[in-house]
């Protein structure tokens, strides 16, 4: 029966879920060797690889997550239902993050092995599997980061598009101001992406585990939210 | 066969406005109709029953005394050992408890355009904690026969009708047999064909059940239910027989024919009817003593009017 229902929530979050993060990494795969044919600089490449793994998946993750907890087609019915729908909320988010890091873990693999991993300066000395195993949490830690900020928005404001939007405002802030987010204090715990704009600071450990346990209380904020049945209903047709 | 009752139950929203006030109603087993304009209450009281919104006061007790022999298979896997239910709103237990023996279809019913119909039910059926494989598949097509929808069954939901949806509904809400039974507006917007059909259907699972239809269409619970109860701005104005409701509009509806105006006084005109020079008025009222009137034999949509009119509630009330 577990099998049964995994497959029938794959097909209800959609083909697209699967595919686009595919698509993703094959574009940027593409894009490198583009680069790599015209000869440009190492070090770009690696950053562009490494962008892909740290900031675009995270964010396709994120408004994925965002979209499919903030609608449900058939959300009243789930809720007569004994089975408990947060439950059913939290395996197709598992379904979504578990595929990216699929995708993720076989990608860093080809990057680290073709030597276009960007490696953090507080790993740089570590010996190769400890370094690969600690680095993956380049993209661990914004894919849950994200994750879980897209769950929390999408129960929050019960709308895709403003969810998405914020994300993605996050997610241009964090792009374009990550100067401020590498020098002033209060800002280290919430830089997302490190490790493709600033791999040599030397707070990347603790900003990792740091957005991991801002990850977890957005997965608990989003949880207690998703008890809140009248706000799981808004936008569904009915009087008061 | 099951009961519910509910005590002053009461449902308060944001900003202190009463969904639901102090309402007192018994529901008996078999079909039972609840009427009342949109805003009234219907769904927030659905809700409640359904378990998915709590009520802000009152009790609710569901008492349950199923008849094993015929309960399916499925069903005894899912509710053995519970003889007796009781409901009570104000706890996760409770709640739990009733989707237990609970079918419902919900008003604005969604369903996973890129399912078929077997996939849907066969997804619902998991999700209602139906184990066994071969008892669900059973069921599935025992239901599909039921609404008629054998033959398009492995059609993608998206290429379905209203009407095909609403069946799709109902065989869904019946994949546990489940004792109580709640369709909420289940002909809106269906075909005069659909919703008889539709009717019927409801008709006959009220025989060995409880069925809650709600409805602002009076002749859907004219045609199917023998008790009801009337909502309006949250409060309970009728409840009892259909034959009872229309004997509280007895002596209040008339006939006038007049040579075309349209006659006037302290009543609603249900119906007119033009006939060349002269036009037949059906109305709910007081009629003044020189339209010269003719009593008629109400219907249930003039006792509905005439509650409508007389039970003039303060407007929804509010706290603050």
């Amino acid at each position: 029966m577990a099998f049964e229902r995994f497959r029938y929530e794959l097909r209800i979050v959609g083909k697209w879920v699967l595919l686009i993060p595919l698509l993703g990494m094959g574009c940027f795969a593409l894009l490198a060797a583009i680069l790599t044919m015209l000869h440009v600089d190492h070090l770009r490449i690696a950053q562009v690889l490494t962008a892909s793994l740290e900031m675009i998946l995270p964010l396709v993750a994120g408004l994925q997550v965002a979209t499919v907890v903030s609608h449900d087609a058939a959300i009243e019915l789930q809720l007569t239902l004994s089975s408990k729908y947060r439950f059913t909320a939290l395996l197709r988010i598992g379904l979504i993050a578990g595929w990216m890091a699929c995708v993720a873990l076989f990608s860093s693999v080809f990057i680290y092995h073709l030597k276009y991993w960007r490696i953090p300066a507080q790993l740089s000395t570590w010996h190769v599997l400890p370094q690969f195993l600690v680095g993956q949490l380049t993209w661990i830690a914004p894919l849950l980061w994200f994750v879980a900020a897209g769950f929390c928005l999408a129960l929050l404001i019960r709308s895709r598009s403003a969810s998405g939007a914020i994300l993605g405002g996050i997610w241009i802030v964090e792009a374009i101001f990550y100067g401020y987010f590498a020098l002033i204090a209060w800002l280290k715990p919430f830089f997302l992406f490190p490790t493709t704009l600033a791999p040599g600071i030397d707070f990347w450990l603790p900003n990792r585990l740091g957005l991991l346990g801002i990850a977890l209380a957005f997965l608990v904020t989003g949880w207690l939210l998703s008890y809140n049945a009248t706000a799981l209903l808004q936008g569904v047709s009915g009087e008061e | 066969m099951t009961t519910i009752m509910m005590q002053t139950l009461n449902k308060v929203y944001h900003g202190g406005v009463y969904a639901l006030y102090n309402v007192d109603l018994t529901i008996p087993p078999g079909m039972f109709g609840l009427l009342g304009p949109n805003g009234a209450g219907k769904t927030t009281l659905m809700r409640i029953l359904a378990g998915i919104v709590r009520p802000t006061s009152g009790t609710i007790r569901i008492g349950a005394h199923y008849l094993s022999d015929r309960l399916s298979e499925a069903r005894t896997q899912s509710v053995a050992g519970r003889n007796k239910i009781e409901y009570d709103g104000d706890t996760e237990r409770g709640r739990t408890a009733v989707k237990g023996m609970l079918g419902y279809l919900p008003q604005d019913f969604g369903v996973y355009p890129d399912l078929n119909a077997r996939e849907f039910l066969d997804y619902i059926a998991i999700l209602k904690g139906l184990r066994d494989r071969t008892l669900r598949h059973k069921r599935i097509e025992a239901l599909l026969e039921i609404v008629s929808l054998t033959q398009v069954a492995n059609r993608k939901l998206k290429t379905y009708s209203g009407g095909m949806k609403r069946r799709i509904g109902i065989a869904q809400a019946l994949l546990n047999d489940p004792a109580l039974l709640i369709v909420d507006e289940p002909t809106a917007g269906l075909d005069p064909e659909e919703r008889i059909r539709f009717r019927n259907l409801l008709s006959e699972l009220g025989d060995n059940r409880t069925v809650l239809l709600s409805t602002h269409i009076v002749e859907d619970i004219a045609q199917t239910c023998q008790r009801l109860a009337v909502l309006k701005d949250g409060h309970l104005i009728f409840q009892g027989t259909t034959v009872a409701a229309m004997r509280e509009a007895q002596g209040k509806v008339w006939i006038i024919t007049t040579s075309g105006y349209k006659p006037e006084g302290n009543f609603t005109v249900v119906a007119t009817l033009h006939m060349g020079t002269t036009a037949q008025y059906r109305i709910v009222g007081d009629p003044s003593p020189e339209a010269a009137a003719v009593p008629a034999e109400p219907t249930l949509e003039d006792t509905y009017v005439w509650l409508m009119r007389e039970q003039l509630t303060p407007g929804r009330a509010s706290i603050s």
